[in-house]
């Protein structure tokens, strides 16, 4: 299994007689830029500390006008680390392609942080969140078809000599002939995130790439969404490899449950409170209505209806306690969920630094051992690895 | 004898599509009304006080549901509003709606928009035109409302006037039941109004409901324009109505006591309006 610290790097400043969304209409005069360019700096400490305490990887996304992700380009801070890390992964998931026009940009900045890295990027493509498409009044309609005709470019633009034409429905350049190339061949890592809808699940599968489970759901909708892929994966003709499942959970470690709840709570309260509301916002076309149908079965379960922390602890909406505890349910869950890539978000919400460093740190050193003694590997099955390095969709395997 | 309601459909080009009739009992001769639909997908039935008045007066009318609206196929061929207007040609067409049965296009906000769009190229092709509400203009001192991902009880209060109308009264139900609930909604009452919504946003999005280069095109509009506004309509403001009547040669401006769901609302009196202009417009 591979061990990720994931940041998302969030505003932990709204004022308190705000009851508003933390999402696309939330006033930007709350955003005190000095206290940004401190959390900035903050926070990248908190991702390169990560490769000090023998994390995989770190990981970043993007986000637009919001409170919740205060990374609107994740490259730009993949950038840094692969200048200030020397190790780790950097798996950026990911860039929402339709909001790049045209997407060759993506193609072009991945290459460049893989080669500044030696190589060492995970590059996530996502779909971008229902919010994004009101911010950038990119047609939600098309999110789905932009994002597929995008995704084709930007593997093509790494893997077919340059320059060639590209005409397609949504993007035509007469002339894709990227500079730089990544330096991992035929091209990085491919992570996607999504939340279950079928389409997207059975994508990734055809692909033979990773999908990373959306967070803050009850754990069962996260074993659903595992068991889809597994099946889809089935479908094209091959099993699943655990280093295509990701989960994304809250962690805090303390030296007992109760000094972990104490410590926390306040801190997940702020989040699920003030920056969730407005990011389930979906805009009409942005999903299949089959898909819409899906999503709102299992929204009853989304983290910003909890009230109570049993609920918390009982759903794994965070993993928080002792370090035996957190060992013990990480375990249990990973067990169950086959993933083979823990995502570890170990800043949430206000959690000021101190907390959240000195989690990391009893995570790194009580938690991490067993985790590594009981889930080795941490490389893909060489033949689905080579499927999805030829390009095939298991045919015949 | 009252007039016949019916469901029908036809092939076109880009799919099945679904048409609702209204025929008056004695055959009048009277060039039919095409009506067409807001961005609510509003069907025949929910139309019908309207359908049933105009019939009453002579006219027969026809109500198609664009593509992906009211169950018709091939919104997959549908991009922008000039897509609409070349399938509309074909329906045109496909219903005989030509000659001496030349339609008198009524349409209404996102169909107003539509009308106006086909009545700038091709006004020969429309005996009259009503538009009610449309959408198509950018004001940029009133802009038009957010329609997309509005709650439907907010909705509901924007879009009429007052919140008795029993379609009001059913929007603001099942949105507080989404709200509060969401599992127990039966997803096929919302299913019409997703894939609705879902059809307009392919078409209306961005631009938002407008089309920047139609306010230079309406002095095409040659044909007898009549433009009704509710004067309460807080999703497209009133002033939209009068920018259409002053730039459309030759149009009327007629405003009642109403909101955006003006053809719902006060359904009588917006018959009585279009069978007085198209009555107008034939004696010309």
């Amino acid at each position: 299994m591979r061990l990720f610290s994931f940041h998302l790097m969030p505003y932990p400043a709204l004022p308190d007689d705000y009851d508003g969304p933390a999402w696309i209409t939330c006033p930007n005069s709350f955003y005190d830029p000095e206290l940004g360019g401190r959390l900035y700096n903050r926070y990248l400490d908190e991702l390169i500390l990560a490769e000090e305490l023998g994390f995989d990887g770190v990981c970043v996304n993007e986000h637009h006008q919001n409170a919740y992700g205060t990374m609107p380009s994740p490259n730009l801070i993949a950038s840094i680390l692969a200048r200030q890390t020397s190790r780790v992964r950097i798996a950026v998931i990911g860039n929402a392609l339709p909001l790049y026009d045209p997407p060759t940009r993506v193609a072009e900045e991945f290459a460049m942080i893989d080669c500044i890295s030696g190589g060492r990027l995970i590059a996530g493509l996502v779909v971008g969140g229902g919010p994004e498409y009101y911010s950038f009044s990119i047609n939600p309609a098309q999110a789905r078809e932009r994002f597929a005709e995008a995704h084709d470019l930007i593997i093509r633009a790494w893997t077919e000599p340059g320059p060639f034409e590209f005409i397609g429905k949504h993007y035509r350049i007469r002339y894709v002939n990227s500079w730089p190339q990544p330096i991992q061949k035929p091209h990085p890592e491919i992570w996607i995130p999504g939340v279950g809808s079928v389409e997207t699940v059975d994508f990734v599968a055809r692909h033979r790439y990773a999908y990373m489970g959306i967070p803050y759901f009850h754990i069962s909708v996260f074993e659903r969404m595992f068991k889809m892929m597994r099946e889809a994966c089935e479908r094209h003709g091959y099993e699943a490899d655990p280093l295509q499942l990701g989960w994304l959970v809250p962690i805090f470690v303390a030296d007992t449950d109760a000094e972990a709840r104490e410590r926390f709570e306040e801190h997940f309260w702020y989040f699920v409170r003030r920056l969730l509301p407005g990011i389930s916002v979906m805009p009409p076309g942005y999903t299949s209505i089959r898909s819409y149908e899906n999503i709102l079965k299992g929204v009853g379960s989304f983290a910003q209806h909890l009230q109570d922390w049993d609920e918390v602890i009982e759903g794994r909406y965070a993993i928080v306690g002792s370090p035996a505890t957190v060992t013990e349910r990480l375990v249990t869950e990973v067990e169950r969920l086959g993933v083979g890539n823990l995502l570890g978000l170990f800043q949430l919400g206000s959690l000021p630094a101190a907390e959240t460093q000195s989690s990391m740190r009893l995570f790194a050193s009580e938690v991490m051992p067993t985790l590594r003694e009981l889930f080795p590997g941490t490389e893909r099955r060489p033949e689905v690895a080579l499927a999805a390095a030829a390009g095939t969709d298991g045919e015949g395997l | 004898m009252s007039a016949m309601l019916a469901e029908g459909s036809i092939h076109s080009a880009i799919g099945e599509v679904v048409l609702w009739r209204c025929e008056p009992s004695d055959s009048s001769g009277l060039a039919p009304v095409l009506y067409l639909h807001s961005a609510g997908a509003e069907t025949g039935p929910l139309i019908s006080q309207l359908l049933e008045a105009l019939a009453e007066g002579g006219r027969e009318s026809v109500a198609p549901m664009m593509p992906g609206f009211g169950g018709s196929a091939g919104i997959e061929e549908i991009e922008e509003i000039e897509d609409l207007v070349f399938h509309l040609l074909d329906l045109l067409e496909l219903l005989g709606l030509e000659g001496a049965r030349r339609p008198h296009v009524v349409g209404v906000s996102l169909g107003g928009w539509l009308g106006a769009e086909l009545a700038c190229r091709y006004p020969e092709r429309v005996a009259s035109l009503t538009l009610v509400n449309p959408a198509g203009l950018y004001l940029p001192d009133a802009p038009i409302a957010e329609l997309f991902g509005v709650p439907l009880e907010e909705l509901a209060g924007t879009v009429f006037a007052s919140l008795d109308h029993p379609v009001a009264q059913m929007m603001r139900t099942l949105g507080e039941a989404l709200r509060s609930d969401p599992a127990s909604v039966p997803f096929d009452a919302l299913r019409p109004f997703m894939e609705a919504m879902a059809a307009t946003a392919k078409i209306a999005w961005n631009p938002y409901f407008h089309n920047p280069r139609l306010p230079g095109r309406l002095r095409r509009v040659t044909t007898p324009t009549l433009v009704v506004a509710g004067k309460q309509d807080r999703l497209i403001p009133p002033v939209h109505a009068q920018a259409y009547a002053e730039l459309i040669p030759a149009a009327r401006l007629a405003s009642l006591d109403c909101g955006h769901m003006l053809m719902l609302e006060k359904p009588f009196e917006l018959a009585q309006l279009v069978l007085e202009h198209s009555a107008a417009a034939e004696s010309a």
